[in-house]
């Protein structure tokens, strides 16, 4: 009896045990759901993951051109401006600015609300101090420099820009996102001076957490965010970061991006292969996206040595070209390219241009050897710095080698990592030729390949007076007049090759909003899907 | 005793003579001499047998199957898999074929010098012993990364990585071979130690050194291939197996020949040297003969 009673109670203890341990589980369920739901506005405490190409070299946008760095960087760091949908500038920590054409003095009022990931304020003397440090060392600060005599803090939240010539793109210059003027507190440049910024300090919707080259770059919603109160409009207007952790995880293989997408390890697959267009197509969970236009493959020359100092040298490259064939390698469907010789897209109204056409995929082998022997070329190994990173890089460059050498260059494909190429582009000793591509450009003025400092050392002063011209042209019709003629001295100089417009194709999941197939991919505003 | 000794001198007196023997007879080594006979000699006549260049791109016929013009089909650059796998042996046999002499003349240098002199041994082999405490994959890509991508420092990678191994190999035979009487009459008789060791120790350590070679051989050929899939080893500009199945490696779905094709003679060739080595493992292997007799 008493073991029969005794065996009773602990039946109910167990019962009561398991009730308890129930109820406990419960109560921790529902705690957990209440805590990962949404919060009010939509905000949410999970984590976007996107598969990017590559480990960017460094998270200073000021310091690394490379457009992963960029991608990184414009998540953290906030401009004075930015671009909207239609690639127009708008303001971004600016609050409004004015001209004055007498005193050629450009006024920004700065908004008052804004503090940095330290927790400091953001006030004019960060703003001097950013811009001052961006036209050291970024292209698009050189040419900043160009049009901008002072730059001073009239007020805390008041900064002067004295310039030496009325200018249409000082607004473009400081809202493009490559390269971008971005603000940093004065506090962190005086101690970080002209080195790269480990510990990266903005006022963007997110923070950095953690980066671990080659792993991920881990950023957290920051906390004290201030958003702009406009609609969201492309990067202008307002940034509400849903996802409280956004990682993204360099991932240099493009199957591998493509395989973490479908099978759900990431959210989004950035730089996918034309190639696996139907099979992304084919996935119910991903949806593709082409975005057209994206930008364009080039091949740059180290124009400070022979044999591409001498500009036969350069036209004989590009003279043997047949861009259809390269493209069509590169990038397998006309979904995913078109030839076209703009420097600007014929999508951007206004600088639609076919100066220089004449000089564009003209593979006329004869003409390519005679200037090529004109060049003086002796034969010598070229070496071309390529990538597998973006394969485009590297196929093109493998059918163009082809091409090239039916006409006498010799050809010395060299493959790296993307990294390694934005560190020794800069090194002539190091390349004659390196694979790139260049973005989105709003405004022909502001195309950073202009510049001198940027990398395959083009000095040359009818350039730079042609480039000054169009940045200090106001009438539109005349700008358009300078913009064909520059294009049509980049065909006759040939300091790069273009090859051919391209078109990007990402794939995220189908449970997301907000993804936009644009050049700028940005992940502040994307959320789960409704219903 | 003494008669096992002086057996077991004989049987290895004459090595090559019982290569020459014991090949024909082993349907297993047989069978891997003739698949390795047809690959190199695919290999060698890579112009004559194939009608394609192996780098020339043909974009307007990317991505095709197999059919009669493109025989294994073509790749995502439009080349004819076919020429790029019969070019690639050139070249992942010929690094396998460095690697096997660079290995083996360094090792077998190493391994009698260790087994022979105590005070080499004791320094010597302590290092060799640290090389090879590095698995040979991530040792081979770290001598990559520090001389740079190339044919020459795949091959001399991976002889840093498989020398030790004959090194082992030979200095064991050497340190059995020097307390033999025959060393202790030449030493006797005043021959110097350089002369015993060139004429006594090094010929009878030449069997170990032949089974040896063999796995080092098929080591190589995947060592390569595997370099040269992370893209650390050869260019890509020059076809190899390992660059080959490297590029096949996004188009996997879309274009599953364009990996099968490399990947089926990395196979085919790996096997053929391990057949021929385990063979000739069994038959320089003392208990084994004496079990089979």
């Amino acid at each position: 009896m008493s073991k029969s009673k005794s065996g009773s109670m602990r039946l109910v203890h167990a019962a009561s045990r398991r009730l308890v341990t129930s109820v406990a589980l419960a109560v921790a369920a529902s705690l957990t759901v209440a805590c990962s739901a949404p919060e009010s506005g939509g905000a949410d405490d999970g984590k976007l993951t996107v598969a990017i190409t590559g480990t960017p070299p460094n998270l200073d946008p000021h310091a690394d051109s490379s457009f992963i760095t960029q991608e990184v960087a414009w998540h953290m760091y906030e401009g004075l401006w930015t671009i909207d949908s239609d690639y127009k500038a708008q303001p971004m920590l600016a609050k409004s600015a004015s001209y004055d054409s007498k005193a050629k003095t450009f006024t920004i009022e700065l908004r008052d609300d804004v503090v940095f990931h330290d927790g400091s304020d953001f006030d004019s003397a960060d703003v001097v101090a950013s811009l001052e440090r961006w036209q050291k060392m970024a292209s698009y600060g050189a040419m900043f420099s160009d049009l901008v005599r002072d730059i001073k803090a009239t007020d805390k939240h008041q900064v002067q820009l004295t310039l030496t010539h009325e200018s249409p793109v000082i607004e473009q210059l400081l809202a493009f996102p490559n390269q971008q003027a971005a603000i940093m507190p004065s506090e962190v440049i005086e101690k970080a001076g002209d080195k790269p910024i480990d510990d990266p300090v903005g006022t963007g919707p997110y923070e950095l957490d953690d980066f671990v080259p080659d792993q991920h770059v881990r950023m957290t919603r920051f906390g004290d965010y201030s958003s702009r109160s406009e609609p969201t409009d492309g990067l202008a207007g307002a940034r509400k970061p849903h996802y409280k952790t956004l990682e993204l995880v360099p991932t240099p293989e493009t199957s591998v991006r493509r395989d973490e997408v479908v099978t759900e390890q990431v959210d989004v697959a950035e730089g996918l292969s034309p190639d696996m267009f139907d099979a992304v197509e084919g996935e119910q969970a991903v949806e593709p996206a082409v975005v057209k236009p994206y930008w364009w493959p080039m091949a740059v020359f180290d124009k400070s040595e022979a044999p591409f100092d001498d500009v036969n040298a350069r036209r004989a490259f590009n003279a043997a070209l047949d861009m259809e064939s390269i493209m069509k390698a590169a990038f397998a469907s006309e979904r995913f390219y078109r030839l076209q010789p703009g420097i600007l897209f014929p999508e951007q109204e206004g600088w639609e241009s076919d100066a220089g056409s004449e000089k564009y995929n003209q593979q006329d082998v004869q003409e390519a050897r005679q200037m090529l022997k004109e060049s003086g070329y002796d034969g010598q190994p070229l070496t071309w710095l390529t990538t597998r990173e973006y394969d485009y890089m590297y196929t093109i460059a493998t059918v163009a080698k082809q091409q090239l050498e039916q006409v006498g260059f010799k050809v010395d494909l060299e493959v790296v990592d993307y990294a390694t190429i934005v560190e020794r582009r800069t090194q002539p000793k190091e390349y004659d030729i390196f694979s790139g591509a260049t973005t989105f450009t709003a405004d022909p003025g502001i195309w950073p390949c202009w510049d001198e400092t940027w990398a395959g050392e083009w000095a040359d002063p009818k350039k730079d007076k042609l480039v000054a011209t169009l940045n200090t042209t106001m009438d539109p019709e005349a700008r358009k007049q300078v913009w064909d003629e520059l294009q049509s001295y980049f065909y006759d100089q040939v300091p790069m090759v273009k090859f051919g417009d391209y078109f990007q194709l990402s794939a995220a999941s189908g449970a997301l909003d907000g993804v936009e197939g644009t050049p700028f991919p940005a992940y502040w505003n994307v959320a789960p899907a409704e219903g | 005793m003494a008669d096992l000794k002086t057996a077991s001198l004989d049987e290895v007196s004459r090595p090559m003579d019982r290569v020459r023997r014991v090949l024909p007879s082993d349907t297993a080594s047989t069978i891997g001499l003739c698949l390795l006979l047809i690959i190199g000699t695919a290999a060698l006549l890579a112009p004559w047998i194939t009608g394609y260049d192996p780098n020339q791109a043909e974009p307007a016929v990317r991505l095709q199957g197999p059919s009669g013009q493109h025989w294994f089909g073509t790749d995502n650059l439009g080349r004819d898999v076919f020429a790029r796998v019969v070019y690639g042996a050139r070249a992942s046999l010929g690094v396998g074929v460095a690697v096997v002499l660079g290995a083996v003349g360094l090792g077998a240098l190493l391994g009698l010098v260790t087994g022979y002199y105590r005070r080499a041994d004791a320094v010597l082999m302590r290092l060799l012993d640290g090389l090879m405490a590095f698995p040979g994959l991530v040792l081979a890509i770290s001598l990559v990364g520090v001389m740079g991508p190339g044919v020459w420092t795949v091959i001399i990678a991976l002889t840093i990585v498989y020398a030790p191994r004959v090194a082992r190999v030979v200095r064991g035979s050497a340190i059995v071979l020097k307390d033999q009487p025959m060393v202790e009459a030449a030493r006797q008789m005043g021959a110097g130690s350089p002369y015993i060791v060139a004429r006594h120790v090094a010929p009878h350590c030449l069997s170990p050194i032949i089974v040896q070679a063999s796995f080092i051989f098929s080591y190589a050929v995947l060592g390569e291939a595997a370099l040269s899939f992370l893209g650390v080893g050869v260019p890509p500009a020059i076809p190899t197996w390992g660059n080959i199945l490297s590029e096949a490696r996004t188009y996997l779905q879309q274009a599953w020949w364009m990996a099968i094709a490399p990947g089926v003679f990395i196979f085919l060739t790996v096997l053929a040297l391990n057949l021929v080595g385990d063979s000739l493992r069994d038959h320089f292997d003392p208990k084994l003969r004496r079990s089979r007799k």
